[in-house]
């Protein structure tokens, strides 16, 4: 069920997940990525679907195919690439966020339990990339990582019925910005005014795994300019 | 296709909770995207052969029955999955059977006897927008059926025009669950391995209850806790049917409208066709999961496949 680097078992009936035993990080990541296309070059049409995680890959086919042997055992035969194309490839993305207090419910708690000014805060949250970490929640919602350690902070116990589109927030070290109003329990920050899902765009998805994330400041005004509304 | 081909359905009534679905959004988990599509896939795939569609037309989902339609054009219908009363023009009128609505004529589905989930196929299928290849609606994206969301008292709802009526027939299939516990069959699997050994034991010893806490992304089961032992874990993709098990220890089975991807632990996943028992199943159902390997899983699934290729369609 193993080489020394990845683990599978069943994922239900036709799917198999695929487990790095390593830590996530922007090199587990690329691995996966690696991975991804590899299986997806080896076994084509015959995969329906593949979805990436922090430390996994899980890979499910369609009730005609019959993929969950040949899959095991190409993967006892498979060496996770060292260098994976991913990384030289990597596709950086510049979101905009205004950071304020009006904009960002949690911005001032946040700030003031970590023992920062708002502006320290906002430096630590638009001084690093970020790597795209995984897909999923809501339709172009995208799990980043890892903030400033001096900056991450828990979700609230109980989650908020509703916030608004574009929000930006933190989840202990994750940060990501909810696409469309939603419930939701991070801490939140700021605003994005940029779309993140469009139906007539190839992906979708702004944001895809393996991307490298920018986030920088903007004001009130410039917000409404790039289309956020108030 | 001429525009003016097309009828639509007025939804007096449109019960609890009423989508749009078809086989579903297959194959954008990748983008965060989840399935969706009808929940009871056999009930749902008898009622569109029952008029005469080809694969992966969309039909009305209907949650616990209580419903009322009329047509602008004349329309050949049936109605498949959970057992509801039905009467067009207060005539009662068969389940699982080719019926016969006329321009005006009043269909209604009084409160469902037995099950959850009802299929209404009309010949032709519905004609809302297709998103991403496919019309099912997931309310929590606001993706598919009509702007994404439920259909409400007065809805209009867009059919596609035929080009023949389909022969009249019935399916003889029942809707009856056997009586006593609900054997769910699972593949363990996730963090199953991880269990303390009397945790696995609990989870197969347990007698669960089906709860009020179900929708078309999980149902909740009651019974005795499970305790994982596991407190943090990297969110990982789900599947349909994954027993989640959260910290108070319920297991939620999750179902087409799931998350794509999830924190808390998974002990495994339910096969497809039992993830549509468990869900038909009525509130307060008694109900055990039942360990089988994957081997055993393509089996039971492939038994299932078969019956439902030879299931002759009689002529009435």
């Amino acid at each position: 069920m193993s080489t020394d680097a990845i683990t599978w078992d069943a994922a239900g009936e036709r799917g198999l997940r695929i487990s790095l035993t390593q830590a996530p990080s922007a090199v587990t990541t690329a691995q996966l990525l690696a991975l991804r296309d590899a299986l997806t070059a080896r076994f084509g049409s015959a995969i329906e679907d593949t979805v990436l995680a922090y430390q996994s890959l899980t890979v499910f086919w369609p009730a005609t195919a019959a993929l969950r042997e040949p899959l095991k055992h190409w993967l006892a035969g498979y060496t996770c690439t060292e260098a994976p194309q991913a990384i030289a490839q990597e596709h950086i993305i510049h979101l905009p966020v205004w950071y304020a207090v009006e904009s960002g419910p949690d911005l001032e708690r946040v700030a003031r339990r970590n023992n920062l000014a708002i502006a320290e805060l906002i430096a630590l949250h638009t001084g690093r990339e970020y790597r795209a970490y995984a897909n999923g929640f809501a339709p172009g919602f995208c799990y980043l990582g890892e903030v400033d350690p001096r900056i991450a902070y828990p979700r609230h116990a109980t989650p908020r019925k509703a916030i608004p589109s574009g929000s930006v927030g933190i989840a202990d070290t994750q940060t990501a910005v909810y696409p469309r109003s939603s419930p939701g329990g991070w801490q939140l920050i700021g605003r994005c005014p940029s779309r993140l899902f469009d139906l007539n765009a190839k992906p979708p998805t702004r944001i895809n795994v393996g991307d490298t994330v920018i986030f920088e400041a903007i004001d009130k005004h410039r917000f409404i300019e790039l289309g956020g509304s108030i | 296709m001429n525009a003016d081909d097309r009828g639509s359905l007025t939804l007096h009534r449109a019960g609890l909770s009423t989508t749009i679905q078809d086989e579903g959004r297959v194959g954008q988990l990748h983008l965060g995207l989840t399935t969706g599509g009808a929940i009871d896939g056999f009930s749902f795939r008898v009622g569109q052969r029952l008029v005469g569609n080809t694969a992966n037309a969309a039909a009305l989902e209907l949650t616990l029955g209580d419903a009322e339609l009329s047509a602008d054009i004349d329309i050949v219908l049936a109605v498949t999955g959970a057992v509801v009363p039905l009467t067009i023009d207060q005539e009662p009128v068969p389940m699982n059977t080719t019926l016969r609505l006329m321009r005006g004529q009043r269909l209604a589905m009084g409160r469902v006897e037995r099950g959850t989930y009802s299929y209404l196929s009309v010949a032709g299928g519905i004609a809302s927008s297709p998103v991403l290849g496919s019309r099912s609606t997931v309310v929590r994206e606001g993706l598919g059926g009509l702007n994404g969301e439920r259909l409400t008292d007065g809805a209009q709802v867009p059919v596609l025009p035929i080009s023949s009526t389909p022969p009249y027939r019935h399916a003889r299939v029942s809707s009856a669950s056997k009586p006593g516990v609900l054997s769910l069959r699972f593949i363990p699997g996730f963090q199953y391995s991880l269990l303390p050994t009397t945790s696995q034991e609990a989870l197969i010893n347990t007698t669960f209850q089906v709860s009020h806490q179900r929708n078309r992304m999980g149902v909740r089961l009651q019974g005795n806790p499970i305790t994982t032992g596991i407190s943090t874990l990297w969110s990982e993709a789900t599947c349909l049917g994954a027993v989640q098990v959260p910290p108070d220890g319920d297991p939620i089975v999750l179902l087409n409208d799931r998350q794509t991807i999830g924190g808390y632990p998974k002990v495994g996943a339910l096969l497809s066709v039992d993830c549509a028992r468990l869900a038909q199943a009525d509130t307060h159902t008694q109900c055990r999961l039942e360990p089988l390997s994957p081997n055993e899983a393509d089996r039971v699934l492939w038994l299932h496949q078969n019956y439902e290729r030879e299931l002759v369609l009689e002529a009435i």
